[in-house]
């Protein structure tokens, strides 16, 4: 029997990638901003491989702390 | 461009923060884009799917703007020819969008202290309600929200 959990993971992957333009004025929806990605440079609150979402910066997983994001993307650095 | 947070938080705009997406883990020697030699947190676009680049159909070099609610609010293509008046155009994204309200201030003083305290009791003990007063966002105004005022008096103090 095929082990469902690798399914899983590239359904998640898959979903994020594909399903879901965002256009102005649309939310980054709650699935979304539970997506983890790897921080690869620390900027004093996360250290090198950490998981960043962008749930971290929602008031209410963090106790109120509501933050604005500039997402800076690049295909390379 | 990489002190750009630094400025904007200098000049009481801290509400907004910067975060930097690429492809893979940074080397020593990186470009000089809008991120390089910042302190900003720079995060992994995962390869092959690049989620953040795909979910926002962004371009190299673009920036996204997503307001404190997470909306998409705008977003600029980078030429990287005329920084400082690409850095005017965001320094006025991020100010009209600004989050109005400081957390926790019930009174509208722009500060959290021990009378914002007092006027959430007062709340809870009149039975109303007051979304201000709802820190944890689970639609009443209880003993919770109490201790979550006096955690972020405490971490201000």
């Amino acid at each position: 029997m095929t082990p469902l959990f690798p399914s899983f993971i590239l359904l998640l992957s898959f979903t994020f990638a594909s399903n879901a333009i965002y256009s102005e004025g649309e939310t980054l929806s709650e699935e979304h901003q539970q997506y983890e990605f790897t921080v690869c440079h620390t900027d004093g609150s996360y250290a090198i491989g950490d998981s960043f979402t962008f749930g971290d910066l929602n008031g209410a997983n963090n106790g109120g702390d509501y933050k604005g994001i500039v997402i800076s993307i690049n295909a390379t650095w | 461009m990489s002190d750009f947070q630094e400025e904007i938080h200098a000049e009481g705009l801290d509400k907004f923060v910067i975060i930097g997406v690429g492809k893979d883990f940074l080397q020593d020697n990186w470009g000089g884009n809008f991120t390089a030699n910042s302190i900003l947190p720079l995060v992994l676009d995962t390869s092959p799917e690049f989620p953040i680049r795909e979910a926002y159909n962004a371009a190299h070099k673009e920036i996204v703007f997503l307001d404190s609610e997470g909306n998409l609010i705008d977003r600029i293509q980078f030429g990287f020819n005329d920084i400082p008046s690409y850095k005017a155009q965001m320094r006025e994204l991020i100010i009209r969008n600004y989050p109005s309200g400081v957390a926790g201030d019930l009174n509208g003083d722009e500060i959290v202290n021990i009378l914002d305290i007092v006027g959430l009791v007062n709340i809870i003990l009149g039975g109303s309600y007051e979304e201000a007063g709802d820190l944890n966002s689970d639609g009443s105004n209880n003993i919770l929200d109490i201790v979550q005022l006096v955690n972020i008096i405490l971490e201000n103090s």
